[in-house]
């Protein structure tokens, strides 16, 4: 495993990968600092004095998974896929490598290198909101590290499940167009959630022909169970993350997050062990 | 004599094509061992199982006295090198980067040898040029490095010199002798081009339609292959009555040329030509070649089936 691990470190660096992602890291944090600090400085143009606290850190960091997983796709397809596509994993497999070991090296390099550019994005972007010149009340506290926790954690459920298509499918392409049509699906459905969510319980309902006004029960209301599923899948949905933290001061994107990395990881061990590449 | 690799029985299944029947194979350590076969023969499905990149639907194989079966299968694996197909290399990277990451997958601490291979293929002034603008023959000759990188013990090389031009054919053909020669690592190989593959091979396995037909050494082959004498006269069918009559064996080309195979004096050939009225106008000896051997056996087995 030590061998696979340095053999998949050697060829991250060596592929330029790790000097794109510490780049891309960077340049993510700071396109996002500037796109909602001109945002912000458009709504609260009079605001005196200016100020830029927590609750921006909040916003730009929760922002975060928006793009994060489009460029988690590209690395996962720069990185494993290219090894796919190009038939070089072969060579490891015929130095005696086991598949497991190939793939959870793999896994690990993404995983770290996500982690990498996540955190590069996000002390990106507190630098810039401490330096900026404006009143600056941005600290690290709890809320914040438990956010960047989080962001992490989904980060590394996104590489394992990248991982996991690329192994799977062994087609760069096709999986990464799969990967990043994953965001507007994502998005999507987070969106179809809230808004079944959002269906009143009771609606006004006012007759045509006789101009009758009275008050029904909206069919559509989501009760029991199948209302605490929908709620907690609004909350771990990473692309609502802001909306869950600033409202109820909750987010169970972790739990979603482990488990999907836990189960992708287990599959993508399974289907690579006998799995024969091109 | 000692083998370096034996395959015992192996069998190979895609879904209900059956790829591979019951290959066995001794391979002696040092040789170069010819694969010959059609295209979907199986070459390269037993190229492919012999370096791990598929598995045998059953029976096993023996690399360097290691069974299949045994978890040791991977140690000993580092100790072979392969081309299959075409050569993978990063195209990302420079030569000299594609042979550090295959030094560092067959965990080696010292780069020291990788200008020596990079010589030995003639690829030592590519500098930093990434080896996707490489051309062919390069890539190609990257490849075989990547294989022989860690000085490997056997090396499984399925169609190396596919593409070559005629000067990158006679240059593989010289880096594979030499490596044979200097290092004694024994080469399987396959090919289509038939008269370069006889101009290597010390061993043959023919190969068609996923069973061995024969294994021979070249030495037998040579012993084998049909001589012939032949013959341009001004008319093979003035000529044919009086062969059939001595009981000669022939086989005629076209109206004028014909191919003796009984092995018999000129001056008698000469005597029996005249006697009919036929005049010899040209003669050369005309050895069967290895492609006409594999001619054979197919058509033995076709005429078996």
């Amino acid at each position: 495993m030590r061998r696979a691990l340095k053999s998949s470190l050697s060829r991250f660096v060596k592929s330029r990968l790790l000097a794109e992602a510490v780049i891309a890291g960077i340049l993510m944090g700071a396109i996002t600092f500037l796109f909602l600090g001109v945002f912000e400085l458009a709504i609260n143009m009079f605001r005196r004095p200016r100020y830029m606290d927590n609750s921006y850190l909040t916003m730009c960091l929760t922002r975060l998974p928006l793009f994060f997983t489009v460029f988690q796709a590209v690395l996962s397809s720069q990185f494993t896929g290219r090894d796919i596509g190009m038939r070089t994993i072969n060579n490891r497999i015929s130095t005696g490598f086991s598949r497991s070991s190939i793939f959870l090296a793999d896994l690990l390099v993404m995983i770290i290198s996500s982690l990498l550019s996540e955190a590069l994005c996000a002390a990106t972007i507190f630098a810039l909101v401490k330096t900026v010149p404006v009143k600056s009340g941005a600290r690290l506290d709890p809320k914040i590290t438990g956010l960047l926790i989080m962001l992490g954690l989904i980060s590394i459920a996104f590489a394992s499940l990248f991982t996991l298509f690329q192994y799977f499918l062994s087609n760069r392409l096709l999986t990464l167009i799969i990967c990043v049509l994953m965001l507007p699906a994502l998005i999507f459905f987070t969106g179809n959630i809230d808004s079944a969510l959002e269906e009143p319980y009771k609606y006004e309902f006012t007759d045509d022909v006789t101009g009758i006004t009275e008050t029904r029960y909206n069919e559509l209301y989501l009760t029991g169970k199948k209302r605490e599923i929908y709620i907690y899948l609004s909350e771990a949905s990473p692309y609502n993350m802001y909306g869950a933290i600033s409202s109820r001061e909750i987010s169970r994107g972790d739990t979603v997050a482990l488990i999907t990395f836990a189960l992708s990881s287990g599959l993508g061990l399974l289907a690579i062990s006998k799995k024969e590449f091109p | 004599m000692e083998y370096v690799l034996k395959t015992e029985s192996l069998c190979k299944d895609y879904g209900r094509a059956h790829i591979l029947k019951s290959v066995s194979l001794d391979i002696p350590k040092g040789s170069i061992y010819g694969l010959v076969g059609r295209n979907g023969a199986g070459k390269t499905t037993l190229m492919r199982i012999i370096t791990g990149l598929a598995q045998p639907t059953s029976g096993r194989y023996v690399l360097s006295g290691i069974g299949s079966d045994s978890r040791k299968i991977g140690t000993v694996r580092r100790r072979m090198g392969s081309l299959i197909e075409s050569p993978a290399v990063y195209k990302n990277m420079s030569a000299y980067d594609n042979l550090k990451i295959q030094f560092i997958n067959l965990g080696m601490t010292s780069f020291d040898g990788i200008d020596e291979l990079l010589s030995l293929v003639e690829l030592d002034t590519t500098g930093k040029k990434k080896a996707g603008k490489f051309s062919l023959g390069m890539r190609q000759r990257l490849g075989i490095a990547i294989a022989l990188c860690g000085n490997p013990d056997i090396l499984v090389l399925d169609e190396p010199i596919n593409g070559l031009d005629p000067q990158g054919i006679i240059q593989m053909r010289e880096i594979l002798l030499k490596i044979n020669r200097e290092k004694h690592t024994t080469i399987l190989i396959s090919s289509h081009i038939l008269d370069e593959l006889s101009r290597l091979a010390t061993h043959y396995a023919f190969l068609e339609r996923g069973q061995i037909l024969k294994q021979i050494s070249s030495e037998e082959l040579m012993k084998n292959v049909r001589k012939a004498s032949r013959l341009t006269v001004s008319s093979t069918a003035l000529l044919c009555p009086a062969l059939d009559i001595e009981g000669i064996e022939y086989k005629i080309v076209d109206d004028k040329v014909i191919d003796i195979f009984t092995d018999m004096s000129v001056s008698s050939l000469a005597a029996l030509a005249s006697s009919k009225g036929v005049e010899i106008e040209h003669m050369t000896e005309n050895n069967e070649s290895l492609e006409g051997y594999f001619m054979n056996l197919i058509g033995l087995k076709e005429d078996i089936t």
